[in-house]
C-alpha cells in the first residue's frame, strides 16, 4: 500500500472465522472508509455479531487479515487495540455498585498506569465523555440502578473515554424504548459527525438503520450478499430471500427515507382458512411448509409418506391427515389411491423438495392429475436437480409438469405468499387507479376467451395478442368477438390490439409491406366490434432485426415505407390516436416525426426500454404525452417479460406517480406478462401500489 | 483509624487473664510474645483471605465467591491430613504447611485446567468444576480420617477447625511475606480486577488483557488462600463477609477495596480470635465458630444498612 494512499479505519479481507467446529463467516471482504457510519444487518446467526467479535480480536479469524487503520490487528496490543476501538455492547452489567463515573473511567484502564488514579489529562477526557453523552448529572449514581436507556449513555461514555478512533456497536438499542432508541443514536450520530469517528453498528432494527446509517452491508449465510446505501441494500426481493418473509419496503421519495415493514400475515386475503392444500414430502423438506401452511390456517393433507419419515411425524404432531405406508417400502397402491382422495379435494396441491427415487417418484402422480383437472400445483424451483430414479423419470415428469402450467416457488416464504393468489382470485384491481390497468389474453394456457373470461372481473382492459401466419392463427371467429364483446359490455372491459408481431411496415419490399398492412386491416376489421382501446404496432422492418436497433439496412426508404403503411391503415374507420407505436429496439428518435406528423399515438414499453438500455425517465419525460399505452413488464437473467417485481421500485414507483397524474389523457396500462406465476406476482405489486397511487390522487 | 487499637485491645486478651502481661518477668515476656505472634498471624491470614474473597467476587462476578470456592481449602487439607497421617509433619515445622499449600495449588491448577480445556474459560465452568474437585478432595479425606489411628484423626480434625497460634516465627514471617508480596501483586491489578466485573468481553474491549490477568487474578488468589491455610487451617466466614463490608464502606473501586478489605479482615480476624482464646479461658473456642457467631448478626446490620453500596443484584 503506497503512502499517498488514504488508510481505511476497518480493512477486512477474506476474513473467515467462527466457533471451533462451526464456521460462521465464510469470506468478508469489506473496506471502511475513516469517517464512515456503517449499518451491519442480517437474520439471526448471519454472523454479524461474530464479524464484530473477530474485529475486536475476542475470536481469532481462521483465515484472512483485519486491519484497523492500517495495522494489523493481530499485531496491536491490547492497550493500543483500546485507544483505536471502542465497542459498545447490547447490554453491560455490572454486579457491584459501581457509580457511573468509575465506570466511565474505566474506560481509561488501558491509558493509566498499573495503579493510577485518573488525573490531569485522563480526568478531562472522562469530564469530557460525561459531558457530551449527557450523563454528568449522574455521575454519582449507581451504575446498576439506572434505566437502559442511561445505561447505554454511561457505557458510550466509557467507550467515549477510550477516546478511540472507530467505534463498534452491537444491537446499542435493542433493549431500548424508542425515545432512547433515537436519543443514543444521536449522540453516536454526533460523535461521528463531530469527531469524525468510524461507526460500525450492528442491529437488527433495519429501519434505525436506513436511518442514521448512509452505507448498509447485509450479512447472510456469513457473506455479504449487498453492500451500499440503505435503498440499494433494503429491497424486498433480497430481503424476502434473506429473511425468508415477507415485508414491504416503502421510500419516500421526497427524503430518500427507506422504511421496512412486515407484511400483512393474516388478513382475510392472506389466511387459508376454507381451502385445502395437499403437501407432496418427505425426509424433513416438508416440515416447515407443513408448519406455516397450517399456522395460515389451510387444512393440509400430506402424503404418501412412509411410517417413521421425519416428516409424517411433523404431521402427526401438527395433527394433519396423512396418506401412510409402511416404513422402508415404496409407495404402494392401496397408499397412493388414499393420497389420490385427499389430493383430489384439495384445492392445491404443493411439491416440496424431496429427493425423488423409484420408491416414491408414484407421488408425483398426484401433481399431474391435479394439474390435468385444472388444479393449483405449486412446485418447488429446481427440484427436479433431486432425481435419483435410475432414468431420469422424475426430472421427465416435471417438465411435462411444467408444460401443464404449474406454478414455481423458491422458499416456504414465498410458497405461503403466492398460495392465496395461486388459489382465489387473486386480488381485484378493477377501477382502482386513475388509468385502465390490464394484462395479456394469455395468462393460462388456453384460448383468448376463457382468459377474458378469468380476467374480466379483476382488470379493466385485455390486450389481445394476435397472431397469423400460414400454419397457425389465433384470429378469434366472428361468434368469440361477439362473446368478448358482451363480455366487455356487462363487466366493464377495454381491450387493446396487438398488431401480429411478424407483420413488417417498414419492409424494403413493397409486397412484403402490402401483405402486412392487409394483415392488419384484416385484424382491424375482425377486431372493429370490440371498439378497442386501441391498436399496439410495432415498427421494425426487416426479419431477423427486430432486436437490432437500427431496424433496417437503409434508414431512409424504411422511414418512407412506414409512411406510407400509415398512410394505408388510417384509410380506414381507424382514428390516428388508437394507432399506438411500441417503444422496441429501435431508438424512438427515428420514427417521432411519422408519429408527430400523422398524429399517432405512443406505446411506451418499460420492459424494452430496459431491455434494450434506453433511458427510462427520459423516454418517459419526452413521450408521456403522446403515450395512450404503457406496457409494464420486467426483465430477469436477461429476458423481459417477467413479473413486475422485478422492476426497480423506485422506478415503478416514479412511473405509476407520473401516471396518476390528471392530463386529460385516457390511458390503458399492460402489465405485459404470460404465464399465471408472473401475472399474480405482478398484481400483488400493483395491489401494494394501489395505497401509493391513492395518496398521489388526493394530494393533486 | 481504629485498627492499631484494635490490634493493641487484642494483645490484653489472653487465657492467662485479661490485661498486658508484666513484661518485667520471663513469664510476661514470653506470654506478651506468644500474644504479639498471635494477632500478628490473626490479621496476616484475616487479611489474605478478605482479598482472596475480594478478587474471586470480582472475577467470577459472583456474590456468593470466597476463597475456598475452587476447592483451594479442601485441596490444602487435603495435603496437610497426609501429612499428618504420613507423619511428615512430625519431621518440620515447614512439612505440614507445604503439603497444605501444595493441596491447595494444585487442586486450583486441576480446576483451571478442567474449566479451560473446552478452549474458552468460562466462569461458570470454574465454579462448577471447583465445587466438584472439592468434593472429590473431601471425600478422599473423610476416608483417610476414617481408617486412621484415633489420634491422627484428632490432629486432623483439629487442624481443620483452624488455629491461629503459629507453629514457629520463622513460618510466621516467611507466610506473612508471600501474603504481602501478593496483595502488592493484586493492587496493581486493581483497575484490570474493576473491567473485569463487567465480564471478559467488556473487560477485553477496554484493553485488558483477559487471557494473562484472569490467570494471574485466581493464581493471586489462591496463593493468598493456600498460604493462609496451610499456616492456619481452614477459617470460614471471613473471606465471604469482609470483602461485602469493605465494599460498602468504601465504594466497589478496587483501588480503594483492596486495602480496606486487608485491613478489615486482619483486624476483624484478629479480634476474633481474641475473643476465642479469653472467652471461655482455659478452654479455647474454635476461631471459625467465632468468626461465623459474632460477626455475622454484626455484619448482617451492616448490610442491611448499606446494601446498595454492596452489592446490586
Amino acid at each position: 500500500m503506497s503512502a499517498a494512499m488514504k488508510t481505511s479505519a476497518i480493512e477486512i479481507e477474506g476474513l473467515e472465522a467462527g466457533y471451533r467446529d462451526a464456521p460462521v463467516l465464510r469470506g468478508i471482504s469489506c473496506l471502511i472508509e475513516p469517517g464512515e457510519m456503517v449499518g451491519v444487518i442480517g437474520p439471526n446467526g448471519a454472523g454479524k455479531t461474530t464479524l464484530l467479535r473477530a474485529l475486536t480480536g475476542l475470536i481469532k479469524p481462521a483465515r484472512g487479515t483485519i486491519r484497523l487503520l492500517g495495522e494489523n490487528l493481530e499485531d496491536i496490543s491490547a492497550r493500543r487495540r483500546a485507544r483505536l476501538v471502542g465497542v459498545v455492547p447490547q447490554s453491560v452489567d455490572t454486579p457491584m455498585a459501581f457509580t457511573v463515573e468509575e465506570i466511565v473511567a474505566m474506560g481509561r484502564t488501558a491509558a493509566l498506569k498499573s495503579w493510577g488514579r485518573p488525573a490531569g489529562r485522563d480526568r478531562r477526557i472522562i469530564e469530557k465523555a460525561l459531558v457530551y453523552t449527557d450523563t454528568a448529572d449522574m455521575r454519582g449514581r449507581f451504575f446498576s440502578e439506572l434505566s437502559g436507556g442511561e445505561k447505554q449513555r454511561a457505557v458510550i461514555a466509557m467507550v467515549l473515554a477510550q477516546e478511540p478512533r472507530i467505534i463498534l456497536m452491537d444491537e446499542p438499542t435493542s433493549h431500548l424504548d424508542i425515545n432512547h432508541r433515537i436519543e443514543i443514536m444521536q449522540i453516536v450520530e454526533r460523535l461521528n459527525g463531530e469527531a469524525g469517528v468510524t461507526v460500525l453498528m450492528v442491529s437488527h432494527d433495519l429501519n434505525l438503520s436506513a436511518e442514521f446509517c448512509r452505507r448498509l452491508v447485509l450479512v447472510h449465510h456469513g457473506r455479504i450478499v449487498s453492500d451500499g446505501a440503505p435503498a440499494q441494500v433494503l429491497k424486498e426481493e433480497t430481503l424476502r430471500r434473506v429473511y425468508e418473509c415477507d415485508v414491504r419496503v416503502q421510500c419516500g421519495p421526497a427524503d430518500g427515507s427507506v422504511t421496512v415493514a412486515p407484511a400483512p400475515r393474516l388478513l382475510p386475503e392472506h389466511s387459508g382458512r376454507g381451502l385445502r392444500v395437499h403437501v407432496v414430502a418427505g425426509g424433513g423438506c416438508g416440515a416447515e411448509i407443513l408448519r406455516r401452511l397450517v399456522l395460515a390456517e389451510y387444512s393440509v393433507t400430506c402424503g404418501v409418506l412412509n411410517g417413521g419419515d421425519s416428516d409424517a411425524e411433523v404431521c402427526e404432531a401438527l395433527d394433519i391427515d396423512t396418506a401412510l405406508e409402511t416404513p422402508f417400502s415404496p409407495v404402494g397402491s392401496e397408499a397412493l389411491a388414499r393420497a389420490m382422495k385427499m389430493a383430489g379435494t384439495a384445492d392445491a396441491v404443493v411439491v416440496c423438495g424431496v429427493p425423488f427415487g423409484t420408491g416414491n417418484v408414484a407421488n408425483l402422480d398426484l401433481a399431474e392429475a391435479a394439474a390435468r383437472r385444472g388444479k393449483t400445483v405449486l412446485i418447488l424451483d429446481g427440484v427436479g436437480e433431486r432425481d435419483y430414479t435410475p432414468d431420469r423419470a422424475a426430472a421427465r415428469r416435471f417438465e411435462e409438469l411444467k408444460a401443464l402450467g404449474v406454478v414455481m416457488w423458491e422458499s416456504p416464504a414465498d410458497l405461503v405468499r403466492l398460495l392465496p393468489s395461486a388459489l382465489g382470485p387473486g386480488p381485484c384491481l378493477k377501477r382502482r387507479f386513475p388509468f385502465r390497468l390490464g394484462t395479456t389474453s394469455y395468462i393460462v394456457p388456453a384460448e383468448i376467451l376463457p382468459n377474458v373470461r378469468m380476467l374480466a372481473d379483476r382488470l379493466d382492459d385485455v390486450e389481445i395478442v394476435l397472431f397469423e401466419s400460414d400454419e397457425i392463427s389465433n384470429l378469434p371467429s366472428a361468434e368469440a368477438v361477439s362473446e368478448l364483446a358482451r363480455i366487455a359490455r356487462e363487466k366493464d372491459l377495454s381491450y387493446t390490439i396487438h398488431l401480429p408481431i411478424d407483420i413488417r411496415l417498414g419492409a424494403a419490399d413493397e409486397a412484403v409491406r402490402r401483405a402486412s398492412v392487409e394483415k392488419c386491416l384484416r385484424v382491424m376489421r375482425l377486431t372493429r366490434p370490440l371498439a378497442p382501446f386501441a391498436y399496439v404496432a410495432h415498427f421494425h422492418a426487416e426479419e431477423g432485426r427486430s432486436r437490432e436497433k437500427l431496424p433496417a439496412a437503409d434508414i431512409d426508404r424504411w422511414r418512407g415505407a412506414l409512411d406510407r403503411s400509415v398512410k394505408d391503415l388510417l384509410s380506414t374507420e381507424v382514428e390516428p390516436a388508437e394507432l399506438c407505436v411500441e417503444t422496441l429496439a429501435y431508438p424512438f428518435e427515428l420514427v417521432e416525426e411519422i408519429v408527430a406528423r400523422n398524429r399517432l399515438s405512443i406505446c411506451l414499453d418499460l420492459g424494452h426500454l430496459l431491455l434494450y438500455g434506453y433511458d427510462v425517465s427520459d423516454n418517459m419525460e419526452r413521450y408521456m404525452g403522446q403515450t395512450r399505452v404503457v406496457h409494464l413488464h420486467g426483465l430477469a437473467e436477461g429476458k423481459d417479460h417477467r413479473d413486475i417485481s422485478k422492476i426497480e421500485p423506485v422506478l415503478l414507483g416514479s412511473l405509476i406517480e407520473r401516471l396518476c397524474v390528471e392530463d386529460g389523457v385516457q390511458r390503458v396500462v399492460t402489465i405485459e406478462v404470460f404465464g399465471k406465476a408472473d401475472f399474480e406476482r405482478s398484481m400483488e405489486v400493483m395491489a401494494a401500489r394501489r395505497a401509493d397511487a391513492k395518496v398521489v390522487a388526493a394530494a393533486l | 483509624m481504629a485498627a492499631p487499637l484494635v490490634l493493641a485491645l487484642c494483645l490484653a486478651l489472653g487465657p492467662s487473664g485479661i490485661g498486658f502481661p508484666d513484661t518485667a518477668t520471663a513469664t510476661g515476656r514470653a506470654i506478651l510474645m506468644l500474644r504479639v505472634n498471635r494477632v500478628i498471624s490473626g490479621f496476616v491470614v484475616g487479611s489474605a483471605l478478605a482479598c482472596a474473597g475480594m478478587v474471586l467476587q470480582a472475577v467470577l462476578r459472583n456474590p456468593l465467591a470466597e476463597p475456598y470456592v475452587l476447592g483451594v481449602s479442601s485441596g490444602a487439607g487435603l495435603g496437610a491430613g497426609l501429612a499428618i497421617l504420613s507423619g511428615l509433619s512430625a519431621a518440620s515445622v515447614f512439612m505440614l504447611p507445604l503439603c497444605a499449600f501444595a493441596g491447595g495449588a494444585a487442586t486450583l491448577l486441576i480446576v483451571y485446567g478442567i474449566s479451560a480445556a473446552g478452549g474458552r474459560l468460562s466462569v461458570y465452568g470454574l465454579i462448577l468444576s471447583g465445587v466438584i474437585v472439592s468434593a472429590i478432595c473431601s471425600s478422599l479425606l473423610m476416608f483417610l480420617v476414617a481408617t486412621a489411628p484415633v489420634e491422627g484423626m484428632h490432629s486432623v480434625m483439629w487442624w481443620m477447625l483452624g488455629n491461629l497460634q503459629p507453629a514457629s516465627l520463622e513460618l510466621l514471617t516467611s507466610i506473612a511475606a508471600v501474603i504481602a508480596a501478593t496483595f502488592f501483586g493484586i493492587l496493581l491489578m486493581s483497575a484490570e480486577l474493576n473491567a473485569l466485573t463487567m465480564g471478559r468481553e467488556v473487560a477485553h474491549h477496554v484493553g485488558v488483557r483477559t487471557g494473562i490477568m484472569l490467570p494471574l487474578a485466581l493464581g493471586a488468589a489462591t496463593l493468598m488462600t493456600a498460604a493462609a491455610v496451610s499456616m492456619s487451617g481452614i477459617i470460614g466466614f471471613v473471606g465471604l463477609i469482609i470483602p461485602h463490608v469493605a465494599r460498602g464502606l468504601v465504594g466497589a473501586d478496587h483501588r480503594r477495596l483492596a486495602p480496606a478489605a486487608a485491613v478489615g479482615g486482619g483486624v476483624f480476624l484478629a479480634l476474633c480470635d481474641a475473643l476465642a482464646r479469653t472467652v471461655m479461658a482455659p478452654v479455647e473456642i474454635p476461631v471459625g465458630v467465632v468468626t461465623a457467631l459474632c460477626g455475622g448478626p454484626f455484619f448482617l446490620l451492616v448490610l442491611t444498612r448499606r446494601r446498595r453500596r454492596g452489592w446490586i443484584g
